[in-house]
């Protein structure tokens, strides 16, 4: 558990460009030296939409954060219930909108739903489970950051992993599972497109896959708060954060799980069985092929 | 046991599907302009409230809520100079060239009305013609863990009599990043050589 503890807080602190070591390319002092250099010609996949929506979504996270340390601020000299309540339901807020950015394992709920059949309440653990995960272990890297900065008084924590290194073999694991999805759906032998006998695969590997790097939202929040001597409202700011969290993941995981219902529906009501099944099988190839596709993508992209 | 290791394999490769951003800074730019084109860019970043805190949590040593020389020094040092890494978050092109730089001067690190700032001279020595091209400068973050912004109304110049230019702001798609969805903001001149 130790050596686990010590991988996440390291994977976690080498994220940052302006602390993460790697290896610098260059000898700052030398002259200086101005490159030309031909840009190569790059197609961009941009989608303006989607580009305005990640940025109008960090700016809010921004404000959300502001507010938040203000009334801290306020907190620690006026201890007003008012505040504390403000305080967690900011803590709530950016669960929310933090988890629809980029990450958060989205992608992933809705390719299980596509290639499994959760209920309802079984998605809805699932996402929270997910949230947890990874805001509970911001929690214990942001508990061992406290220890070394007190027991530390001069920060000389100098991080020598690779990232990068992380990052690739992360992603291929990411093109294992889909891959490993897409087989058990392309090659299942039961000829129920229900599935109902066929064994469930064990979701605990992957929620922690998805969910174990620790959100450094969180690490921030809580080393804020503690800093301030409000180490209990940061630990209950971070359930807060899991509430906000779990409802976006879960939402969206149900919106994915609804629509496939409607679809299945119609195709169940021609009576073709054999329709059906088609339709399922469908879903379950797109799923695992999404986040097959998507794991090549992040892989390769990492180079 | 074999669960156990599973889980332990896929704990220790987990996926980096991280969110992001986590940190804030907003961008002040002056460009600096000599009698053969520019000779560099002042560049001054301004942090949130929350980044603000933790960099004083781990560098303001003695907590007189500013940053000494010494504490400066070790900034400087860890959390600074790996940004030569990501172009100190500041890419600039100039007639469709990436323009790479090595050099920074006069770095400094301080806490102005609340906000850690950093400020520093990033060396870019580019010579202009009399025709006139285009120079782009965008401060970003490609991994997107930092939301680095520019703030428009903080753009300026250091002018010189010998160089001609027209300036403005977009959103420049060809530099788009973070997967190609995030579209930064850019300072676009248009220069020349008098």
């Amino acid at each position: 558990m130790s050596v686990l503890l010590l991988i996440i807080t390291l994977s976690s602190f080498s994220q940052n460009p302006l602390f993460s070591k790697k290896s610098v390319t260059q000898d700052t002092t030398k002259v200086a030296k101005t490159e030309l250099i031909e840009k190569d010609s790059k197609s961009s996949f941009n989608i303006p939409i989607i580009s305005k929506l990640i940025i109008k979504n960090a700016r809010l996270q921004r404000e959300l954060k502001s507010k938040f340390s203000r009334i801290a601020k306020d907190y620690k000299s006026s201890s007003s219930l008012k505040s504390i309540l403000l305080i967690l339901f900011l803590a709530f807020a950016y669960g929310v909108f933090h988890s629809l950015g980029p990450g958060h394992g989205k992608f992933f709920i809705f390719s299980y739903i596509l290639t499994e059949k959760p209920k309802v309440l079984k998605a809805i653990g699932i996402s929270y489970s997910i949230a947890a995960v990874h805001a509970m272990s911001g929690l214990l890297v942001a508990f061992v950051l406290m220890y070394i900065f007190k027991e530390y008084s001069t920060y000389s924590y100098s991080v020598s992993s690779s990232p990068e290194l992380i990052s690739k073999i992360s992603f291929f694991f990411l093109i294992l599972i889909g891959a490993f999805m897409l087989y058990r759906t392309l090659f299942s032998k039961d000829e129920d497109a229900d599935m109902g006998d066929r064994k469930k695969i064990h979701l605990v590997p992957f929620v922690l896959s998805v969910g174990l790097v620790p959100c450094p939202g969180t690490i921030i929040t809580v080393v804020f708060l503690a800093s301030m001597g409000l180490t209990f409202l940061g630990i209950l700011s971070v359930f807060f954060i899991i509430l906000g969290m779990g409802l976006t993941i879960s939402s969206l995981g149900l919106v994915s799980m609804f629509s496939k219902k409607l679809i299945l529906r119609f195709s169940k009501s021609s009576n073709d069985s054999k329709k059906y099944a088609i339709v399922y099988k469908i879903f379950g190839v797109v799923g695992a092929s999404m986040l097959l596709i998507f794991g090549l993508l992040m892989f390769l992209g990492s180079f | 046991m074999r669960k156990t290791y599973l889980l332990l394999l896929f704990a220790l490769f987990s996926v980096e599907i991280f969110s992001h951003p986590h940190v804030f800074i907003s961008t002040e730019l002056k460009v600096c302009f000599n009698d053969q084109g520019m000779r560099g860019i002042e560049v001054k970043y301004v942090y949130a409230e929350m980044f603000t805190h933790e960099l004083k949590q781990m560098y303001d040593v003695n907590k007189n809520e500013k940053f000494d020389e010494n504490e400066v020094r070790v900034i400087k040092a860890s959390a600074f100079s790996n940004l030569i890494n990501y172009d100190y978050f500041v890419h600039v092109m100039f007639d469709n060239k990436k323009v790479k730089s090595t050099d920074v001067t006069d770095f400094k690190a301080y806490i102005e009305d609340g906000s850690a700032v950093y400020s520093f001279f990033l060396v870019n020595e580019i010579e202009f013609s009399s025709v006139p091209k285009v120079l782009k400068i965008a401060p970003y973050d490609h991994t997107y863990f930092i939301d680095v912004t520019l703030d428009e109304k903080k753009v300026e110049f250091e002018e010189n009599t010998n160089i001609a230019y027209k300036f403005e702001t977009f959103a420049d798609k060809s530099q788009s990043y973070y997967y190609d969805q995030i579209t930064p903001e850019c300072v676009k001149l248009t220069v020349n050589r008098k």
